[in-house]
């Protein structure tokens, strides 16, 4: 399954802050996207995911255009994202938080819990299945029944990553998963990413962390100003002089 | 010491009563984020329906299942035809329609039923003691009824998938949506759910005192007092607090005199929007 950006274009007055991009994305790879602040990575993802709307371009994931697609359709046709900033249901525990985001949850109303008790127990306990394996593979086992709102941040990533899995994403976009999280926990989320990978799901990356994401990542798109300025492997993209002046600037040269 | 203990109670019935009414005012300001005036007379709405449904059954039990009904069918139909159509506007508005909705269900209640006061013609027993202190049985059947009814709630909010949904959505309504919770069917069972406890609110409130058309409205400042007390969008706070305003305002009465203890209700809504917003229980939600 690919996803497929084709000439996104978004303006804010008279400044392009993403500027016909385009690219493809595999879901059997980790991808990752690369650039300075305001470089427009996170409006990219957001346009992508249906968040925003953009003055031009489309998108399509597998095959199906989803240029027009609201944000809970793009979920559903298997590309789902994370927040730059964890997003999670505060008050809720963790375990709820995932239950939340199993699909098929707009089936049953009030009136089944007392007319059809039976068949709803046994969709709960199926959603509370694949919910304690996804604890268990997240690590998150000593805080499932938490509020979510009091989590670390780091912790919070794994579970907007847990909620993103739930939902039976073959495409996740992570918007900076690293940053904010202590040393240990990037390497359970990296190593979470990988395992996932080998499973068959794809991954497109936002990441400052250019050590932990060069780890990760098979394919490196850089952005800056809006506009993609290199693609390719790690090692070529990093070691282009356009590259290193935009995004490393003098510093690292 | 005695007098005391049996006013606190007495006020411990009403502020069960007082409790519900609050949690049917929280549920809907933490999901659909305004303050439902039309709270009281959907309790009113559902006391008159227990009364019909006991006079036809000869059952209070069938009765106030009807009631309960009548509330929750109140409440679909209230967003149905009202709050639906608002729920893109500002939450003033909706607020302002509520007044008109509590007005027609008011003025419709006493155009059939008169504005005399109606009883429900309960056995009369005598009270008992319970260590020297009066205890009237029909307050037990309250107080019971009144925690039925909160286990209940609570239980749909808390073990079951629609209560869970109802939950996310009152966190945070862009992240449920994008997480394919659909909004209606969440709405639905708020309003359905709402209205019942409502209704039961004001069966209880019948059997303590009298049905009358403006029974319910004359509860909805406790009522509110109760939930911003509670913390605006808390349940359980809204329950305690409830409770906590029903037992000062007896146990204030002996003070003040009957005809003030309502002034008590006043009194700490002031107090808690001046000193403490976010109310006993502490979360600021719903707030835009």
């Amino acid at each position: 399954m690919t996803l497929r950006i084709r000439g996104m274009t978004k303006a804010y007055g008279g400044l392009r802050v993403v500027d016909d991009v385009s690219f493809e994305v595999s879901s059997t790879a980790v991808t990752g996207i690369i650039g300075p602040n305001g470089a427009g990575k996170s409006t990219l993802f957001s346009l992508v995911t249906g968040f925003l709307d953009g003055d031009a371009g489309s998108v399509s994931f597998a095959d199906k255009d989803l240029s027009r697609a609201s944000p809970m359709a793009r979920a559903r046709a298997g590309m789902v994202r994370t927040f730059q900033v964890p997003r999670e249901f505060t008050h809720l525990t963790v375990r709820e938080n995932l239950l939340t985001a199993a699909p098929n949850q707009s089936g049953e109303g009030l009136l089944d819990v007392f007319l059809r008790p039976g068949r709803i127990r046994q969709e709960e306990e199926r959603i509370r299945a694949e919910a304690d394996a996804m604890i268990a593979f997240l690590k998150l086992d000593r805080v499932a029944d938490s509020p979510a709102g009091g989590l670390s941040g780091g912790q919070k990533k794994l579970v907007e990553l847990g909620r993103a899995l739930m939902t039976g994403a073959r495409l996740i976009l992570l918007d900076e998963p690293f940053a904010g999280v202590n040393p240990v926990l990037i390497e359970t989320i990296s190593d979470r990413v990988r395992e996932l990978n080998a499973r068959g799901i794809g991954f497109l990356i936002i990441e400052h962390d250019l050590a932990a994401l060069t780890k990760l990542a098979s394919v490196l798109h850089v952005m800056d100003r809006g506009r993609l300025i290199a693609s390719g492997a790690p090692s070529v993209v990093l070691s282009d002089p356009q590259v290193r002046d935009a995004y490393l600037g003098g510093a690292a040269a | 010491m005695r007098d005391i203990i049996e006013l606190a109670s007495i006020g411990l019935v009403s502020g069960l009563v007082i409790g519900l009414a609050a949690l049917a005012v929280t549920l809907v300001f933490g999901i659909a984020r305004f303050a439902n005036a039309a709270t009281g007379d959907t309790m009113t709405l559902g006391a008159y329906a227990a009364l019909i449904g006991t006079a036809w059954t000869g059952s209070f039990l069938a009765g106030g299942a009807l009631g309960i009904a009548a509330g929750a069918a109140t409440g679909l139909l209230a967003y149905h035809f009202v709050f639906k159509k608002l729920e893109q506007r500002s939450s003033v508005a909706s607020l302002l329609a509520s007044i008109g909705v509590g007005f027609v269900i008011r003025a419709v209640l006493g155009l059939v039923f008169g504005h005399g006061q109606q009883v429900f013609q309960l056995p009369m027993v005598r009270p008992f003691r319970i260590y020297d202190i009066r205890v009237q049985p029909n307050d037990l059947k309250i107080a019971a009824a009144a925690i039925v009814t909160l286990v209940v709630v609570f239980l749909i909010l808390h073990a079951t998938p629609i209560g869970r949904r109802m939950r996310a959505v009152a966190d945070d309504p862009m992240l449920a949506k994008v997480s394919g919770i659909a909004p209606k069917r969440v709405m639905i069972a708020l309003w359905a759910l709402a209205g019942g406890v409502s209704a039961v609110a004001g069966v209880l409130l019948g059997m303590k005192t009298v049905v009358s058309p403006e029974m319910g409205w004359e509860m909805l400042l406790p009522a509110f007092a109760a939930a911003v007390l509670g913390g605006i969008g808390h349940p359980v706070g809204a329950v305690v607090a409830g409770i906590l305003l029903g037992v000062a305002q007896e146990v204030v009465s002996p003070l003040v005199g009957f005809t003030y203890k309502i002034a008590l209700t006043y009194a700490v809504l002031l107090g808690v929007l001046l000193f403490r917003p976010r109310g006993l229980f502490g979360r600021n939600e719903g707030v835009r």
